[in-house]
């Protein structure tokens, strides 16, 4: 099911927001939330529900079982299980084909390759790298100490399954979500959080529907003329899609934190102005926050962090930001994008100073801003392409001279909302407070909910087409 | 503090009230005929394209012979027609008309012109479009009501899709220029670009200027690739509704029916060879049709490669893109079909 669809927002939403606040009891209302969860991952199909299920208690088990483990050996021996099975889980669904293609490609160069290669008629179950890692990190935290195991079966599956963030994030630590869900204060209608998460679900659907679905509009069919692109199109197309995908992961973000506000619960933020980062490391301090932390806390710093020397600091971000874009997808290109970040980071760990957020602006801000865009704008070019072909043909029309000044690539059809949604997308993201910035107060007034329900009922006449998040493929 | 509770009640009265608003508005101007509200308004704007075509023919008189087909048909001009074969042609076409908007189109006009000779039926790609991408027929009654009942579950929309007849950017958008061309003709201002021939000063065809001939075809390939992204294999349902075509005519002694295999340029052919192996499927169909041929029934095949045997090549001359072609190549099929008799009447 997708938030932007009317089965969520009319039907989905309403009745599971009456019976959260009807119900009283904490267990069933807790067993509400886990049965509408499932409902709401199962839509899409149900039988990757047992999946999540199987991920779910296998975690919950191993969780209490590393915790009372006295045994330093068996203790990690329990967490390389956890490890082992989640990634497994991952490395079957998701990574399974692209190995075995890659190892096919290999052999083939090497001439000694069969006929034709191996192929398994895998699905990739939507949100699994999120719900992995989601779960993956509870069972890292309890063995370091981070966090007690959780001995409610109900609470913890909630706090794995919760609809708002199961299958395109954001990733909540187990200490983050769970105490919530059990307080049964949090049960209780709370007009002030209603309207605040009412706010923030609107204004998250206006960036997905408004902007980021107008500017796939533009971009789509363009790049699938990319052979004939002028440059200015071409760079069009990589602005476009910068924007589109902030736009879309964001406003899906915005949806999911207004949809726990609603239920009383607060999740973290996940995206504060990236593009506004005048370095690359900001950058990372900025986009997908919950991803960059995760990778942080369970990848980079395990691997030493910036313990070991500047050699061995540059090893790890590079490999961290490696390992990030090969989660992002199963493809080369995704390998390439992370490798790109990893050598930006270490290239500015070395030569250009890391700016820190808390001290004032840096000299010629404005400029390291734009360089900044533009550097992980290129990085986005990978990151859109089908293959490192398409990339690198992409790249050749970026930075060689196809001189014409019309768009006449851009479908005539979708074109004035494209520039339209374009030219929104920039003063948003460079000339306004994002959603997290918000003086929700001052948004809580009849003229305002007048607006609001405006740019509501328009993103609701664009739900003709389905169109689903761009993070749900991962 | 502000008031939480009344933000809410102003956001839910205001929702509720767009909503309404915009379906009642849409409901009353009806841009595609197909709500059925007993209060909208008579007028039939030319940006409804299919029910058009489907009432500008009850005015025509004295139709000898009908044109059919998608946008590939509309180089079939009635009034060259006219003037190099001396007939009473009529264009009965439909921006990617499907089969049973086509089916429909010529039951129509056989059952409102009794002088109907010859039918000129345009095959093309668009035969294979699915059937529920015709959502503009299934709701309208006039329309419907000339495709057996058996067909209509066919036809008929997910059934979220009829939301959006009531309520979306399409329709409101429709609506408004459906409004204002209303508007317009209240004030004697308006004139539909509908001739009485079906022709119309608004073209179908939408083409990319400015480039060359190989880019317009590879752009024009890509852009209908998301219709035939299913194309497998020959759909069973675009043969049972041809096969009720061709028992029309039978059951109409005297009105015969050619078959025109449409051309597509070579480069957009092998295209949608490579990504959907299509070869085989459209085979498939180019038997399927000349295996009907005989009596009134005759097939001209001017697809990939037969077109080259009338000197049509890949050159701009010939092509506005992939699969619409110039008049010069009109005028080489036209010449073709009104060349040979028809084989019912010299056996």
């Amino acid at each position: 099911m997708l938030f932007n669809s009317f089965e969520f927002i009319f039907v989905f939403l309403p009745l599971v927001l009456t019976l959260y606040f009807m119900i009283r009891k904490r267990e069933a209302r807790l067993l509400m939330v886990l049965a509408a969860s499932y409902i709401f991952y199962g839509f899409w199909n149900y039988k990757f529900t047992a999946l999540l299920l199987f991920s779910t208690l296998v975690d919950f088990v191993l969780g209490i079982r590393i915790h009372e483990c006295r045994e330093a050996v068996a203790k990690k021996r329990l967490l390389w299980i956890s490890i082992a099975i989640n990634l497994g889980v991952l490395g079957y669904f998701k990574y399974c084909n692209f190995f075995v293609e890659s190892a096919y490609e290999l052999a083939k160069w090497l001439h000694f390759a069969p006929a034709s290669a191996f192929h398994l008629d895998v699905i990739l179950p939507i949100g699994i790298s999120f719900y992995t890692f989601i779960s993956l990190s509870y069972t890292i935290d309890v063995y370091l100490g981070r966090c007690s195991p959780h001995r409610d079966f109900l609470a913890y599956a909630g706090f794995v399954s919760f609809f708002p963030h199961l299958v395109a994030g954001p990733l909540i630590r187990h200490n983050e979500l769970v105490h919530q869900l059990e307080d049964p204060a949090r049960g209780r209608f709370n007009a002030d959080h209603f309207a605040e998460g009412m706010i923030v679900f609107v204004i998250g659907l206006a960036k997905k529907i408004l902007i980021a679905d107008r500017l796939a509009d533009g971009v789509n069919p363009a790049l699938n003329t990319l052979s004939m692109l002028s440059t200015l199109e071409a760079w069009l197309c990589a602005f476009g899609y910068a924007f589109q995908l902030y736009f879309d992961f964001s406003g899906y973000s915005d949806m999911a934190v207004g949809l726990a506000r609603m239920m009383n619960i607060r999740f973290p933020q996940n995206f504060n102005s990236p593009y506004q980062a005048s370095s690359n490391t900001e950058f990372w301090q900025r986009w997908h926050i919950s991803l960059s932390q995760w990778l942080r806390d369970y990848l980079y710093i395990p691997l030493g962090g910036n313990r070991g020397g500047s050699l061995a600091t540059y090893r790890n971000l590079f490999l961290t930001m490696v390992l990030g874009g090969l989660w992002h997808g199963a493809n080369w290109v995704f390998i390439f994008w992370g490798a790109y970040h990893g050598l930006l980071l270490a290239l500015e760990r070395r030569f250009g100073g890391v700016k820190n957020p808390q001290q004032g602006p840096a000299p010629f801000a404005s400029v390291k801003v734009a360089l900044t865009f533009i550097a992980v704008t290129v990085g986005w070019v990978f990151f859109r392409s089908p293959d490192m072909h398409f990339a690198l043909d992409w790249l050749s029309r970026l930075f060689t001279l196809h001189p014409s000044f019309t768009l006449h690539h851009f479908e005539p059809a979708f074109r004035d909302r494209f520039i339209a949604a374009f030219v929104l997308a920039g003063i948003l993201t460079w000339g306004a407070r994002n959603t997290s910035e918000l003086n929700l107060e001052r948004i809580k007034r009849p003229g305002m909910a007048w607006a609001l329900a405006v740019m509501f009922v328009v993103s609701l006449a664009f739900f003709s087409k389905k169109s689903p998040f761009l993070y749900f493929q991962f | 503090m502000r008031n939480p509770a009344k933000f809410m009640m102003h956001f839910g009265f205001a929702t509720a009230t767009l909503l309404l608003a915009g379906v009642a508005f849409v409901g009353w101007i009806d841009p595609f005929r197909n709500l059925g509200f007993e209060w909208r308004i008579k007028f039939i704007s030319d940006r409804n394209q299919a029910y058009k075509r489907f009432k500008v023919i009850e005015e025509a008189k004295g139709v000898t012979d009908l044109v059919i087909g998608s946008s590939t048909s509309e180089i079939f001009v009635p009034r060259v027609l006219m003037e190099r074969y001396g007939v009473t042609a009529f264009a009965s076409n439909s921006g990617g008309a499907s089969l049973p908007l086509r089916l429909i189109l010529l039951r129509h006009a056989l059952a409102t012109q009794p002088s109907l000779k010859r039918v000129i039926y345009v095959s093309d790609l668009f035969e294979f479009s699915k059937p529920k991408l015709e959502t503009s027929v299934y709701y309208q009654d006039e329309m419907i009501k000339w495709l057996d009942k058996r067909h209509w579950a066919r036809l008929k929309p997910e059934s979220g899709e009829r939301f959006n007849d009531f309520f979306s950017f399409m329709v409101l958008d429709r609506a408004i220029r459906t409004f204002k061309d209303y508007r317009a003709s209240l004030a004697g201002k308006w004139a539909s670009a509908y001739h009485t021939d079906g022709s119309t000063t608004q073209s179908m065809i939408g083409g990319k200027t400015g480039d060359t001939v190989e880019n317009r075809v590879k752009a024009s390939a890509i852009a209908m690739s998301s219709f035939y992204s299913e194309m497998k294999e020959l759909d069973l349902f675009a043969r049972e509704l041809f096969g009720e075509i061709i028992q029309e005519i039978e059951q109409h002694p005297g009105v015969e029916l050619r078959v025109v295999l449409s051309p597509f340029h070579e480069l957009f052919f092998r295209y949608f060879e490579s990504r959907f192996v299509t070869t085989g499927v459209y085979d498939a169909w180019i038997d399927f049709l000349k295996s009907h041929e005989r009596g009134p029934i005759h097939v001209h095949n001017f697809s990939y490669p037969r077109y080259q045997d009338y000197g049509i090549t890949q050159t701009d001359r010939f092509w506005q893109d992939g699969t619409h072609t110039t008049s010069e190549v009109m005028i080489k099929m036209a010449d073709e079909i009104y060349s040979q008799p028809n084989k019912e009447q010299h056996p």
